[in-house]
């Protein structure tokens, strides 16, 4: 259902305030607080348990069901160089079986108890989740306990597994146009940090990894004291208590060595690439190293965002979309939670009959005219609103809470949600050109573009096929 | 960022209904009230957020549209807010941004939708916006010039999916011209065809209280809702002049399955197989969904996911599901897999079609089935917009606000023997379509 990028969905990262202060706070029926501000019910309560598991829970009495969450520490950013792709291998294999259970007792259990499951994995971090009656809890809980530790991996059940995720990978990135593009602008972005892999790994590394190689990672990563649950919806809060101290207290901790720490070098020259695949249309993506939620810029970056990209009547969409209508879509990316600090893409396709290059030029020239004229107060305004509201909107689901929850947690701190659109409200029009002057430079800027080829069989050549892959400057 | 669920959802083109015996009456009970002019009012009271959602359906899908001009229902849904006779679209634009960017227009194959979602303190003004795109659009012409081009480009971009290659030529088989068959965007010498002029005369038409439906979920009450919507649409009046006769042509149902093979530079094959099928309204639906549910709507359940993921390690994503419309609708079963397993993936699914309809399920399966599809239903509903989609369904295929209940206890009755008689009924693949869009040279097809 994604349209044109590819990316992400904005409302997924944007992290939710823990109360949100709304203009007039005066909608009837709603609590306010002495400021003013609009109280909205988001109060986390936080339990540690002995092993050092962390439990977020949050209430929510609107439907009689729960979504639980457990969230582990480790995802691509933790793995081993030749081992790309080793986390999101293991959160499939996950589902295969553990000491008390065979292969697929998981799934079955689940769902005849009217439960859905699934699970995802990310440069960050890999988690599980259940949605189920809310009277199915500890069964839930039971069940993530015990392949927290008690996984089984055999070769018999890794084989298949295997084959299922190459053919994944096929679908997300080698028959994706743009699925190809951004990996490999990634890839091109990061010369160190492990940012630069993708999540899903590189086909002969998925190849290469080993039963072995399986076990230390699960063993390395997998324990209560680099886990996180997360209960969203209608529970007791005594009641779940219990059930957590049941189902994981018994698990001891081991000793963790932490994840692994990097640093990219900063990246001094302009890179650029092609990626030449048969596809319709050109695209064209620019990647630049930011810092992230840890850095006192994040909520200028957060805005600039928003402005450039955010919404109809953001920049980039408004003149190349709307107005000169040269693109099919354009827009914006920015990663403000997480662990490391990663980056901000601007991107946009071309119409047909424009190129690649019409896009860069005027998704530079709104920058230019940004960083000369700055941010129109009312327009700053109006930014702010549209993501006051969607961030309340994103409160309708439990699972999105739960994630936002889960995401800055493994970032460091789930109480970083509590300030956040505080932040915002206070970046002025020159907090927002300093950081676009300092971080969108030309010189950090790596520029991936997407030349389509024609599909085998026809061999007439096209203008302005660059010859190398990957052109340095 | 980019996250890797293990597993895509099946699309859920069909109304699934599950639930628990008391868990539903609290979330869906909601209240239904027919207005003046032939709307009904539908709405669902929730206080915890400050949030309203309403979505307001009309008969304004693509069925409505003369054949050689598909794409009319699509653009005139897409240009409501491109311009009314009070507000630019730019306006419009700034407004939709202040309120949270919320609204939305879209045009279905029965139905057209227009959706907005509000905090509640801004209910009166998007109420007002509301109101205006759907009452006053003037669709502007130097809009809709650049509402078919990006139309036109964004059909272009579509090939590069081989899914939506597949779909296209899989539905035009089936359905031919009837608009189950056709794309709702319409196709490039179509669009072309479309001026402003069709576009006010199939607003006039299609969109007013006349077969309209307004659902309201969240911090809202009846009186309010009913106030709000007799307020600004009490006096809309629809033309209603006789749509285009909707009609399936004729499919060649021969004696063996038809084959569409399309040849494209993909490392996967993507395949659909399927046949014409019931429509939702048929008394047979709830055992063709427990049938389909064991068969492949089950995700890891399913006996496909199991065979044919889990075991063979053939694909990521296979599944299927019937795609009950109001009037006709189809099976379909679909998965993608390396060009060179294409063979293999097909024979293991038919060999799955076959067995399920020769030998029929397991108790045992039948049981889990009915388990899931009636316990997962209350967990469903944790968003107060899966809960305005659901309300809306319902209304849509004229059901009344308890049928949750209904459909609950029929599921509960359903029985092995008529799951089999499902599978051999409402799958058949004598007269179905297998389509295969990929390398056909790594394929080497031998169907």
């Amino acid at each position: 259902m994604r349209k044109i990028v590819l990316l992400s969905i904005t409302l997924l990262l944007s992290p939710y305030p823990a109360f949100i202060a709304l203009g007039d706070g005066k909608s009837p029926g709603h609590q306010t607080d002495s400021s003013g501000s609009l109280r909205v019910p988001w109060e986390v309560i936080e339990h540690r348990l002995a092993n050092g598991m962390q439990a977020l829970m949050l209430q929510d009495r609107r439907a009689p069901s729960v979504v639980f969450q457990v969230w582990y520490g480790v995802g691509s950013r933790d793995e081993p160089k030749g081992k790309t792709g080793i986390s999101h291998l293991l959160e499939h294999m996950m589902f295969r079986g553990t000491k008390k259970y065979g292969p697929k007792v998981f799934s079955n259990i689940v769902k005849r108890n009217g439960g859905s499951h699934n699970a995802f994995t990310s440069l960050d971090y890999t988690a599980y989740f259940e949605r189920i009656a809310s009277d199915r809890l500890g069964l839930v809980m039971a069940l993530e306990a015990d392949r927290m530790v008690n996984l089984v991996l055999k070769r018999k059940e890794l084989e298949p597994e295997r084959l299922v995720v190459l053919e994944e990978r096929r679908s997300r990135t080698e028959d994706s146009p743009t699925g190809m593009l951004f990996e490999r602008l990634r890839a091109s972005s990061f010369v160190k940090h492990a940012y630069g892999n993708p999540i899903i790994g590189w086909s002969q590394d998925i190849k290469n990894i080993s039963l072995d190689d399986l076990k230390d990672f699960y063993r390395h990563y997998y324990m209560p004291n680099n886990a996180t649950a997360i209960i969203v919806g209608d529970f007791s809060v005594s009641e779940t208590i219990q059930l957590l101290e049941k189902h994981f207290g018994p698990i001891p901790p081991r000793p963790f060595q932490g994840r692994p720490r990097m640093k990219e070098p900063p990246q001094v020259t302009g890179r650029r690439l092609v990626v030449r695949k048969e596809a319709q249309l050109p695209y064209i993506a620019m990647a630049h190293h930011v810092p992230n939620w840890r850095d006192k810029d994040g909520a200028a970056l957060i805005m600039l965002e928003s402005i450039l990209g955010g919404g109809e009547t953001s920049r980039l969409y408004q003149r190349l979309v709307r107005k000169d209508a040269i693109a099919l879509g354009a827009g914006t990316d920015y990663t403000y939670v997480s662990v490391d600090p990663m980056l901000f893409y601007l991107y946009g396709q071309p119409a047909p009959g424009k190129s690649a290059r019409d896009i860069e030029e005027a998704i530079l020239h709104e920058l230019d005219q940004l960083t000369q004229k700055g941010v129109p107060r009312q327009e700053l305004e109006r930014n702010l609103r549209r993501i006051e509201a969607q961030t309340i909107f994103s409160m309708d689901s439990h699972f999105y809470r739960a994630m936002q929850l889960g995401r800055a947690s493994i970032a460091g701190n789930w109480r970083l949600v509590d300030s956040f659109l505080p932040s915002l409200a206070k970046v002025t029009s020159a907090d927002i050109v300093r950081v676009a002057k300092l971080y969108l430079r030309k010189d950090g800027r790596t520029t991936a573009t997407l030349v389509p080829i024609p599909p085998k069989g026809r061999h007439q050549g096209q203008k302005g096929v660059a010859k190398q892959e990957v052109i340095r400057k | 960022m980019t996250i890797y669920p293990m597993v895509r959802a099946a699309a859920a083109l069909v109304l699934c209904l599950t639930l628990t015996p008391h868990a539903f009456a609290a979330i869906l009970s909601y209240d239904r009230e027919e207005l003046p002019g032939g709307a009904v009012l539908l709405v669902k009271e929730s206080h915890e957020l400050p949030i309203v959602i309403i979505r307001a359906s009309f008969q304004g899908g693509s069925r409505y549209e003369p054949v050689e001009k598909q794409g009319l229902a699509n653009l005139t849904a897409r240009m409501l807010p491109r311009g009314t006779q009070n507000r630019t679209a730019s306006a419009i634009e700034r407004l939709n941004d202040l309120l949270g960017g919320g609204a939305g227009t879209a045009a279905g194959r029965d139905f057209s939708t227009a959706s907005i979602r509000l905090l509640t303190r801004d209910l009166k003004r998007g109420l007002v916006l509301f109101a205006d795109v759907l009452r006053r659009p003037i669709f502007p012409r130097k809009e809709l010039k650049k509402m078919k081009a990006q139309l036109l480009g964004s059909l272009q971009r579509k090939k590069d999916r081989p899914g939506y290659l597949a779909d296209k030529a899989f539905r035009n088989r089936l359905f031919g011209l009837h608009p189950y068959g056709r794309q709702v965007e319409g196709l490039p010498e179509t669009i072309r065809k479309v001026n402003q002029r069709d576009l006010v005369n199939f607003h006039r038409n299609r969109y007013g209280m006349k077969g309209a439906i307004f659902v309201f979920v969240g911090d809202i009450t009846i009186t309010r809702a009913r106030n709000e919507v007799l307020d600004h649409f009490r006096d809309w009046k629809t033309q209603m002049d006789p749509p285009p006769e909707v009609f399936a042509s004729a499919v060649d149902t021969g004696e063996k399955m038809s084959i569409i093979k399309i040849e494209r530079p993909f490392k996967q094959s993507t395949i659909i197989l399927g046949n014409r099928s019931l429509s939702r309204r048929h008394k047979d639906f709830y055992a063709a969904r427990v049938m389909n549910y064991i068969l492949g709507g089950g995700g890891f359940e399913s006996r496909l996911m199991s065979n044919i993921r889990e075991k063979m390690g053939l694909v990521y994503s296979i599944y299927s599901y019937f795609a009950a419309g109001m009037d006709t609708g189809h099976w379909r079963l679909m998965l993608k897999t390396k060009n060179s397993s294409a063979n293999q993936a097909i024979s293991k699914s038919i060999a799955e079609i076959q067995r399920i309809q020769e030998d029929g399920v397991s108790e045992r399966e039948l049981q889990e089935a009915k388990a899931f599809i009636t316990g997962n239903f209350a967990t469903r509903f944790q968003s107060s917009s899966r809960i305005a989609d659901y309300i809306m369904a319902v209304e849509r295929l004229g059901f009344p606000p308890d049928y949750a209940e209904k459909y609950l206890d029929i599921i509960r009755a359903v029985t092995k023997e008529q799951v089999q008689a499902a599978a051999k009924t409402h799958i058949n693949l004598d007269t179905s379509i297998l389509t295969v869009v990929g390398n056909l040279d790594e394929a080497k097809l031998k169907y």
